[in-house]
């Protein structure tokens, strides 16, 4: 009798293997391994607990779907979180459908005052602790609109190209650098702001 | 032999009211075989308890297929004929009790009872009607504590 | 800066700009303070947020995570249940050469009797009798097979086998 494979201790690529083989179990530990980046990646898009649950679970069915089309020309990990992107996407334009943009919204797509302002602080993560900073961020990343903080994911995130970035959110080149260009600065103005606010304590 | 409108009418009455009757068991009164099972999912290779046997290997595959614990352990197995229309109890632990009623043909209402966190007081945790022919499984099942499963399975025995 | 530039100082950075473009903008950099401050400025955010993705970790047991999933890959594969309709015209389909027999009215009695009865139901109505309890179900068609799972809040520890 052919013994069991010990899934713990398989890399992805052999766990992938074996999934596409139908085996459940090895699927049950890929998910194991990564569901937490892949829930992380669905709510840094979406702000919302009960969205990023249902997303990634969504995710990791439609993995199991199209896991034969999975080449590992990428990472598996990469591979699972532009799956829940593309989820993200889908369910933030049935919202958007759904309602009309806040003034604040269109506000920003029209550049924001960010844009104007010199700048005042070059680095303005300097000092803080990785803890600290990452807290910062995903602060920050609340105040942003959906449409730039989408954008900022995929691009420092994700690490996707403007070209790749248009296509996904099926947008022009230019309104991709637009709202990234806005994003980071306006990233940047709130991270200048708490650091001042500390540095005043 | 030839029968006037009013015999025919009879007849036929009759005959439906017997195929009425014969499709739909609940009156017929008849027991129904379930075999009820309480087993322990866990990746333990064996069981602090000697007298818990692995499932037989059919149910191990299944049960694989869709939970990740590598070892099912059978804590107690009750097999019983439910009756029509009367609850029948399966206490399967200290903590565990089920009871069944027939409700006709292959339908069957399933009560769950546990035990509260203290492990004082016994709670209804959820209740069912579920439609089992001969050879189906209802699985009941949950989480411990300690990571591992339970389960409770329901077999309608050939 | 005006904005065409700062969006080009932007794709600079990105790698995104190739020949006359990239040169112009080197250009700038040698000459411009408020472009290398700029650039500094957008490399430090850059750099922060790529090394720094905020973590958000799933708050449930991998069991629970996973059983969902499991459901969903098992439906997947599963014919869809079969509703109160497609069960009256199975029925009506199985009894048609009684119903045929016995003429309309009498089968009308047969159908009114059965279904008052109880054999036109669902195959599985289940229902959580404690405040603390979830509760997800599925089928599998294929093996016969009905899972009720029971999840938390107080999740009862029946088969503890240690």
């Amino acid at each position: 009798m052919a013994s069991q494979p010990d899934r713990p201790t398989l890399t992805d690529e052999q766990l992938v293997k074996l999934a596409k083989r139908g085996d459940t179990l090895a699927y049950e530990e890929l998910v194991a391994r990564h569901r937490d980046k892949v829930y992380a990646r669905a709510f840094s898009m979406m702000r919302n607990e009960e969205d990023a649950f249902d997303l990634s679970q969504e995710a990791w069915i439609k993995g199991w779907q199209r896991l034969k089309q999975f080449q590992g020309d990428s990472s598996f990990a990469t591979w699972m979180t532009r799956i829940v992107i593309n989820l993200c996407l889908d369910l933030m334009r049935k919202q958007k459908r759904q309602r009309s943009e806040s003034i604040e919204n269109l506000a920003e797509e029209s550049g924001g005052v960010e844009r104007q302002m010199p700048v005042d602080d070059p680095n303005p993560t300097e000092g803080l602790e990785r803890a600290e900073l990452r807290k910062r961020i995903d602060q920050a990343m609340t105040q942003l609109s959906e449409a730039h903080r989408t954008v900022l994911i995929l691009h420092e995130f994700e690490e996707l190209e403007y070209k790749a970035i248009a296509k996904r959110m099926k947008c022009s080149l230019g309104t991709v650098m637009s709202r990234l260009f806005y994003a980071r600065r306006r990233m940047a103005a709130l991270m200048a702001g708490w650091k001042r606010e500390q540095e005043e304590e | 032999m030839r029968l006037g409108f009013l015999h025919r009418t009879t007849f036929v009455a009759a005959f439906c009211l017997g195929v009425a009757f014969s499709t739909n068991s609940a009156f017929a009164g008849d027991d129904k075989k379930l075999e009820v099972l309480l087993i322990w999912g866990t990746n333990q290779e064996k069981s602090s308890d000697p007298a818990h046997k692995k499932v037989d290997s059919a149910t191990s595959r299944d049960f694989k297929k869709v939970y990740k614990w590598e070892n099912y352990f059978v804590i107690n197995r009750k097999n019983a004929g439910v009756e029509a229309r009367k609850k029948t109890e399966f206490k399967m632990s200290d903590q565990c009790r089920l009871e069944v009623k027939h409700l006709g043909d292959d339908r069957f209402e399933v009560w769950l009872w546990g035990k509260d966190a203290e492990a004082v007081k016994e709670e209804a945790v959820c209740k069912g009607k579920q439609s089992l022919p001969k050879g189906e499984r209802l699985i009941l099942m949950g989480l411990n504590e300690n990571e591992s499963g339970w389960f409770v399975l329901i077999r309608h025995k050939e | 800066m005006n904005e065409q530039e700062q969006l080009k100082l932007q794709a600079y950075l990105d790698g995104e700009l190739t020949g006359r473009d990239r040169r112009e903008v080197t250009a700038w950099l040698d000459a411009r303070e408020d472009a290398r401050a700029m650039l500094t400025n957008l490399q430090h955010v850059r750099a922060a947020l790529r090394g720094n993705e905020p973590e958000h970790r799933l708050d449930c047991t991998r069991e629970f995570y996973w059983q969902n999933i499991a459901r969903g890959i098992e439906s997947a594969f599963q014919e869809p249940g079969a509703g109160v309709m497609e069960l009256v015209l199975r029925w009506l389909r199985h009894h048609l050469r009684q119903l045929a027999t016995a003429g309309i009215g009498m089968a009308l009695v047969i159908f009114a009797f059965t279904f008052v009865a109880g054999d036109v139901q669902a195959d599985s109505e289940w229902e959580v009798l404690h405040p603390d309890t979830g509760m997800v179900n599925y089928r599998d068609y294929q093996n016969g097979l009905t899972v009720v799972m029971v999840y938390d809040r107080s999740t009862p520890g029946f088969a503890k086998g240690d």
